[in-house]
């Protein structure tokens, strides 16, 4: 853990002067980032970090260790998402079955599988890929959404995820798998044409 | 992909192996993907994968572009970013804030008393 976090944590809840404006400068960004992925709009996403940071300073003495600051932060946003949830118009929950995220006909095993993952950088990392990232995160279901927010963009641990998100370690990697693929199939359906005629890879 | 192996038991009779995995079919596999890809698998199981992957090229293709996805999700940063905060949502939060600093030094007051 960075001794610069330890001492942040350590001035905002001393007070020192200063503590407060780097606290906000530093992690309004990254609760947006989430909640923006959540949400899917800048102003609701900007709603979810003010209420966030709020809870965050009315329950400041709640936080015991500042190494778990990252996960405190993200599961008062997590809990603010929810809120938000029952207030707008989140794409609707849909259990998603590996049966129906695998490709090809039940009961056979994969048909021939484009394989876009060799396509150059400048086809792969570039903004109208990016756009494709976010509609295929927006496209998810909530709770697949959430995990894979959390453990793929904000790079958190199994562990970390379970606890801010309150299920089984079991169950985020379930559907982080599930969330994933329907990444994947969607980012196939757009990569595709690109690929047409390539080889399978070996 | 391969054609079907015929073997006792009702999973065996729906998924279908791969011709040199005894072992592990596409379907097992697909479903502990990302379980593979984050390390999160016992040796055993990773050992039944690979062998699979040896001599199942839609699978291979499949965990790359899995693979692929993942990494793309993690350098993922949305577009967009916060507009400046604005002075009143500032003001709401130092209020907040201040009352939590004054909440701790009269705790912090108030145990020192009783001490």
């Amino acid at each position: 853990m960075e001794q610069g976090l330890v001492q942040l944590v350590s001035d905002l809840q001393a007070g020192e002067r200063g503590a407060f404006d780097r606290f906000v400068e530093l992690y309004r960004p990254k609760i947006f980032a989430f909640s923006y992925g959540m949400c899917g709009h800048r102003e609701d996403a900007e709603d979810v970090a003010q209420e966030t940071l709020l809870q965050a300073f009315r329950r400041l003495d709640t936080l015991r260790a500042p190494e778990a600051l990252n996960t405190w932060l993200l599961r008062i946003a997590r809990n603010a998402c929810l809120l938000k949830h029952r207030k707008s118009k989140f794409a609707p929950e849909h259990e998603m079955s590996l049966q129906e995220l695998m490709p090809g006909k039940d009961g056979e095993g994969l048909p021939d599988v484009p394989d876009w993952s060799r396509l150059p950088d400048e086809e792969l990392l570039n903004a109208e890929m990016g756009e494709q990232i976010r509609q295929a995160i927006a496209k998810l279901a909530p709770k697949y959404r959430m995990v894979l927010l959390l453990r793929d963009v904000q790079q958190l641990s199994t562990a970390e995820v379970a606890a801010i998100v309150g299920i089984t370690e079991e169950a985020v990697k379930t559907q982080l798998h599930r969330a994933r693929l329907a990444v994947r199939e969607k980012l196939t359906r757009y990569l595709k044409p690109r690929i047409a005629g390539a080889p399978v890879s070996p | 992909m391969s054609k079907k192996e015929r073997k006792p038991g009702k999973r065996r009779a729906r998924a279908q192996a791969a011709p040199t995995s005894a072992h592990m079919d596409c379907r097992e596999l697909f479903a502990l993907l990302s379980q593979y890809l984050d390390a999160e698998l016992k040796p055993e199981a990773c050992s039944e994968i690979e062998r699979h992957l040896k001599d199942c090229a839609p699978c291979v293709a499949f965990l790359n572009t899995l693979r692929k996805t993942a990494e793309l999700c993690r350098q993922y940063r949305p577009a967009e970013a916060p507009r400046p905060l604005r002075q009143e949502a500032r003001e709401q939060l130092r209020a907040a804030y201040q009352a939590a600093c004054l909440s701790r030094k009269s705790k912090v007051q108030g145990s020192k008393s009783k001490v």
